[in-house]
């Protein structure tokens, strides 16, 4: 009765050293210490599993270092919990399983004693492989914690290279689709200046001045004066032209005042050519007048962008009677452009995706894939607005909501 | 580890007795010194204890003055770094004084105790003086220390026993809340309240009457272990709620409190002195080394030559009897681990 009493009571004493801290070593030595002052073992050492290297590494001893030579590392062989007597030492060793590791006792007592020990124990180590558990799983929760800060910031680093890419990327392209542009605005003024250079070149080779008479001198010099004024008017519309287009991809550092339809204006005047030629007809309806104060030429971009890709899929579906329709009106607070088309819209499984980075449905050379990514981090990020894609019975859609003032 | 024990009555007398060699002093707290002068030939480490005892007699006043052989070293280490301690694998015994008020006391022990060799036996004590007030007692031909401690260490052997006959009168108890030597609450209640209703109703005195230390040398409390005896503590103070015991309690810890009868004091001391000669490998004893508690002489009062005699009488008719009345006490002879006792006889057989 005497010794149940006493069991009970060490019982008692080395539960309540159970999980008295999440940390795995604080909590093991302090378990160690009490149980190895409350049964007397001279020492003892816990044995954790590495599964990386399938073996076990010692975690923290208490009583005497020079005990520390007695204890082997468990193996695959060693059996849940023995007791075993060392003849060299003269000593029992008491190993317990905890979870994948092991506990060892060494005791200077009679195989029964260590029995009732072993009893012991036995009664609480579901407690201790929980408390065991607990700080592992505490460590692991931690490492992951520790992990994922690292991962965020690789993350971070990754999107900022990203967007670094993509804006090198996108300006190639708005380079390649500028140039594509110029020479739809230019091939006109250098057709007509190539004409009216053909016509001087063809009169002077036929003699059609007669230079001998001063009818036939000022004749020329009329016909001369006035090629060359229309090649000076050429000249200066290719002039015009690439200054429109240095100043519209030219990003704005500062707001400007400005009526959405004045955009679509100077939107036309670089993209309306390429549009006419392609037998495209281009409807405005403008029901709003009032200025909104944005940036604009990063909004005449975009709206350049929705053009120039309704141009493409309405040349790729071969549409007759090809027209966009530009409307400009009031929303509530938001003033809004849309652009629609009669190309036959988006398909439904496209249509959820069309603002993604990469995300392109033209062919590999027509197509970054970033144009409308890039369109809708300039509304919505820089701008402050929206801009949504929907299709109607006729085809695609395009709204951009602005704010007023 | 000591070829020599000589008691004397007055500090002066060292410089003539002694001669070239390295000593330890034990010295009695009554003994009128303030220094020593230091002779070159001569070395040594020292510490004051309440009493010592020579010849099966204990003084107030007077200097044991042990000569260490010359296969033994002494050292003084700071307890709050027991990684001084040297100790080969030769070393079979350890005799070590430690401050006896020190607050490192378990702490040093524990680290202390891991550094030892496997087979290495220690006994020792807690130096300090009965006003409870902890002073530099620990000293050098230089200078005193506070918080140190002597070590002794040997390649001989020594045997061991430690008993000290203190009974369960009630419990078990549940030590529920307490710092380091502070007890706060037994069962969920104040300490003292517990303390007080049990050992009131036991011995018929009132605490309004009697003062504290009369009931806590009878009545002190005591660690359950398993199948082992328990560690005796003794409380020495109380704020009317908590007690202030001599030596750290872990909280949780298992208690009962304790009741001395003197003749169970005296046959422990008995059985202390059996195991200490049946400890040691060869069956000889140079001295009797005995560390034996305050509190016990102080309760045992006119008995005490008695438990002196009860260990005696163990030994050859010759054996000389020496040691201290220490302020806790140390032993281990690599049956179990380290434990700083109270109230308790340690018997080393040299």
């Amino acid at each position: 009765m005497q010794q149940l009493d006493e069991q009970l009571l060490i019982t008692f004493e080395c539960v309540s050293a159970i999980g008295t801290s999440l940390k795995l070593k604080e909590m093991i030595e302090h378990f160690l210490k009490v149980f190895s002052r409350k049964t007397g073992a001279l020492a003892s050492i816990y044995w954790e599993y590495d599964p990386k290297t399938d073996s076990y590494k010692q975690l923290c001893l208490h009583g005497k270092k020079a005990f520390q030579e007695l204890f082997m590392p468990p193996s695959s062989l060693t059996h849940t919990a023995s007791i075993r007597y060392d003849a060299h030492s003269g000593k029992y060793f008491l190993h317990v399983k905890v979870e994948e590791d092991w506990m060892n006792f060494v005791f200077q007592a009679t195989e029964v004693e260590i029995g009732l020990i072993q009893a012991i124990i036995d009664s609480f180590k579901s407690k201790l492989e929980n408390a065991v558990r607990a700080c592992k799983n505490h460590l692991e929760l931690f490492e992951i914690n520790q992990t994922l800060e690292r991962r965020i910031e690789e993350e971070v680093r990754k999107n900022r290279e990203k967007d670094q890419h993509i804006l090198q990327q996108s300006r190639l392209a708005q380079m390649g689709e500028m140039i594509s542009m110029i020479a739809h605005q230019w091939r006109q003024p250098l057709g007509s200046i190539s004409a009216v250079a053909a016509s001087i070149k063809f009169k002077t080779s036929l003699n059609r001045f007669d230079y001998s008479t001063p009818e036939g001198i000022e004749a020329s010099k009329l016909f001369l004066g006035e090629a060359m004024s229309k090649i000076e008017s050429y000249v200066q519309f290719l002039t015009h032209t690439i200054d429109d287009f240095r100043n519209f991809f030219k990003p704005n550092k500062q707001k400007e005042s400005v009526t959405l339809a004045q955009l679509v204006n100077r939107t036309l005047e670089i993209i309306g050519k390429a549009l006419e030629i392609n037998g495209i007809t281009i409807k405005i309806e403008t029901r709003a007048s009032h200025e909104i104060f944005t940036y604009a030429n990063e909004v005449t971009q975009v709206i350049l962008n929705i053009l120039k890709n309704a141009e493409d899929v309405i040349k790729e579906r071969e549409i007759a009677h090809a027209q966009i329709m530009i409307t400009i009106e009031n929303e509530g607070s938001w003033q809004t452009i849309s652009i629609e088309d009669n190309a036959g819209g988006i398909p439904e499984q496209v249509l959820p995706h069309v603002f993604e980075p990469y995300f392109s449905t033209k062919s590999e050379k027509n197509g970054t894939g970033l144009g409308l990514y890039m369109s809708k981090t300039i509304i919505e990020e820089h701008c402050g607005g929206e801009i949504l894609a929907i299709n109607t019975p006729i085809g695609a859609k395009f709204i951009i909501k602005l704010h007023e003032g | 580890m000591f070829e020599c024990i000589s008691f004397f009555e007055r500090i002066e007398d060292l410089h003539v007795k002694l001669k070239k060699g390295t000593y330890l002093l034990l010295i009695a707290e009554d003994t009128p010194f303030l220094e020593i002068t230091p002779c070159e030939e001569i070395t040594l480490c020292g510490a004051i204890f309440p009493r010592v005892i020579f010849k099966g007699k204990t003084y107030a006043k007077g200097i044991i003055a042990a000569k260490l052989n010359p296969t033994s070293s002494m050292q003084i280490i700071d307890m709050d770094d027991p990684q001084q301690l040297y100790a080969d694998a030769s070393t079979n015994s350890i005799f070590a004084i430690v401050d006896g008020f020190s607050t490192q006391i378990d702490d040093f022990l524990e680290e202390f105790y891991s550094l030892l060799p496997e087979k290495t036996k220690l006994i020792g004590g807690g130096a300090g003086k009965t006003n409870l007030i902890q002073e530099p007692v620990i000293f050098d031909k230089y200078r005193y220390y506070m918080s140190a401690a002597i070590v002794i260490t040997s390649p001989e052997k020594m045997g061991i026993g430690v008993k000290h006959g203190w009974k369960p009168l009630l419990g078990p108890f549940i030590a529920t809340s307490c710092h380091n030597n502070v007890l706060e609450k037994i069962n969920y209640q104040d300490a003292f309240s517990i303390y007080k209703e049990t050992v009131e109703k036991e011995s018929g005195l009132r605490f309004e009457s009697t003062p504290f230390s009369e009931f806590s040398q009878r009545y002190p409390l005591g660690i359950v272990r398993y199948n082992k005896d328990f560690i005796v503590r003794e409380p020495v103070s109380t704020d009317g709620s908590s007690m202030v015991l001599v030596g750290k309690l872990d909280e949780n810890s298992v208690l009962s409190i304790l009741k001395g009868e003197k003749e169970d004091l005296l046959e422990a001391a008995n059985e202390a002195a059996h195991t200490s000669r049946l400890n040691k490998e060869e069956d000889t004893a140079q001295s009797i080394l005995l560390i034996d508690c305050i509190a016990r002489y102080l309760f045992l009062g006119e008995l005490f030559p008695k438990e002196l005699a009860a260990i005696s009488k163990v030994y050859p008719s010759k054996t000389l009897l020496w040691g201290m009345l220490s302020l806790g006490e140390i032993a281990n002879a690599n049956q179990e681990a380290i434990e700083f006792y109270n109230k308790t006889c340690v018997v080393g057989t040299l």
